[in-house]
């Protein structure tokens, strides 16, 4: 009768531990590979309907075209006025290559451009001559973005003064953004999943922008009032 | 008793990573695995790298995901391609993805960047984010990516390289800067660091041809349980 009760004891025990090495094994295997508690994954494919459906719509409208606070908007460049084509082709024509920061300092912030937290720096800025003069710095920065998908997050400071972009009038916008004059081009939904958009800020020496793809308008504008600070 | 208790301690442990996937909050049970191969020039041939792991290929070479592919011209508009290879444990195989062709910036200043998402079929989520820089999209279409067992080679025109000089972009010849961002926990990314060697290690033109429709020449792997 012992060794019956020994022997019941010993398989209750393996069992006990065989079921609480399973559960810790499917939490360790669940928390990598996508933990059962954590919201669903979006259905990209049903939300980029949605943003398609609206982008078609807005196809239908003619292109926005013309001058805001000195910086050109078209479509393409072909649409530029002569002027900005010639200086375009004049500035790339020597050849664009990277060069150091300190080569570039004329474009560089009046102070350090400072993000949220939450935004991290995807690479190391890069600073870019054409044709031996300084034409532009270039930062660029993640966060998740619309559905969880990182956004990807470019400032940049360039002699350019003219923009090739598709939008409309309704959604070219003037805002004031940390105290300055910016030319707003938002997204066409909210969230901004799979669509790019702009903010661009007049500069004596071309513009400084942010451009951003997957990005909600709300972090848009996040990273526009810190752009502002930095070049005030 | 005590080696008894292990035992079964260890068994219960094997079992659940032993067990389908749905055991484990996977629907189907199946994995998928992406394997993307290089996107330069036609299928079968042998594309050549031009610097290998980076960021920038800029003379300081700081590690990345990028890998700069020739693509076989002395001038501009020469097609790129999303290519890759599709596996699923799922016998019965099928469409396993939909590409979605997107434009991440495409602008005379910057470097233009285009990306297809992956996104899983099943479920409808994306897995997958590989990008295309000094590129356009010349055919945004939507397409559907089939899997098997053996693994099915996808291989799609989706555009053209560019004369990407700007002010804001350092360009030094046409080729296409293949690489990625990471897009769901689920995923799995591996690239192969053994095959392609990093930028400063491998910077000029030739430095290494690869056949682009190769399982051996995956440069970038990305997998998942499918459903998760």
């Amino acid at each position: 009768m012992r060794q019956k009760m020994r022997a019941v004891s010993i398989a209750a025990a393996c069992l006990v531990a065989a079921a609480a090495s399973f559960v810790m094994a499917e939490n360790i295997l669940g928390t990598a590979g996508g933990d059962a508690q954590q919201p669903p994954p979006p259905r990209v494919v049903d939300q980029l309907s949605t943003v398609t459906a609206e982008q078609t719509f807005e196809s239908q409208e003619p292109a926005y075209v013309g001058s805001i606070d000195g910086i050109f908007i078209a479509p393409t460049t072909a649409q530029w006025p002569s002027a900005d084509q010639a200086a375009n082709a004049t500035t790339v024509a020597g050849d664009c290559s990277a060069t150091t920061l300190s080569g570039a300092r004329a474009l560089a912030f009046s102070s350090d451009l400072t993000l949220p937290a939450s935004f991290k720096s995807a690479a190391p800025p890069v600073a870019t001559e054409c044709g031996g003069q300084p034409s532009g710095i270039t930062w660029e920065y993640s966060l998740t973005g619309a559905g969880g998908i990182p956004a990807d997050i470019i400032v940049a400071r360039s002699v350019s003064k003219a923009l090739a972009v598709r939008t409309t009038k309704d959604h070219v916008l003037v805002e004031t953004i940390g105290g300055r004059e910016a030319i707003v081009v938002a997204p066409t939904t909210p969230d901004g999943l799979g669509q790019t958009s702009e903010v661009v800020f007049p500069e004596s020496f071309g513009m400084t922008r942010v451009h951003a793809f997957n990005l909600s308008r709300d972090d848009l504008l996040v990273v526009a009032a810190a752009v502002s600070q930095a070049t005030q | 008793m005590k080696r008894l208790i292990a035992l079964a301690a260890i068994f219960g442990f094997s079992a659940a990573v032993a067990l389908p996937n749905n055991v484990l909050g996977s629907p189907t049970g199946y994995t998928i695995v992406a394997s993307l191969t290089p996107p330069t020039l036609s299928s079968g041939s042998s594309a050549n790298l031009n610097c290998g792991w980076h960021q920038e290929c800029d003379g300081t070479y700081p590690f990345g995901n990028g890998l700069d592919w020739e693509d076989g011209g002395t001038n501009y508009g020469n097609p790129w391609y999303f290519r890759g290879i599709f596996a699923t444990n799922n016998p019965a195989g099928g469409i396993v993805a939909t590409g979605v062709p997107l434009v991440n910036t495409q602008d005379p200043s910057l470097c233009d960047k285009m990306t297809v998402w992956i996104v899983e079929k099943f479920n409808g989520v994306l897995r997958a984010a590989p990008i295309y820089e000094h590129t356009n999209i010349t055919n945004s279409a939507q397409f559907s990516i089939a899997g098997s067992v053996l693994g099915t080679y996808t291989n799609r025109q989706i555009g053209t390289t560019i004369d990407d000089h700007g002010t804001n972009c350092p360009f030094d010849g046409s080729h296409v800067h293949e690489d990625h961002v990471s897009v769901n926990g689920s995923v799995t990314i591996s690239t192969d660091t053994s095959r392609y060697q990093t930028g400063a290690q491998c910077h000029n033109n030739h430095c290494g041809l690869f056949a682009n429709n190769s399982p051996t020449n995956w440069t970038r792997r990305f997998s998942w349980p499918e459903g998760s």
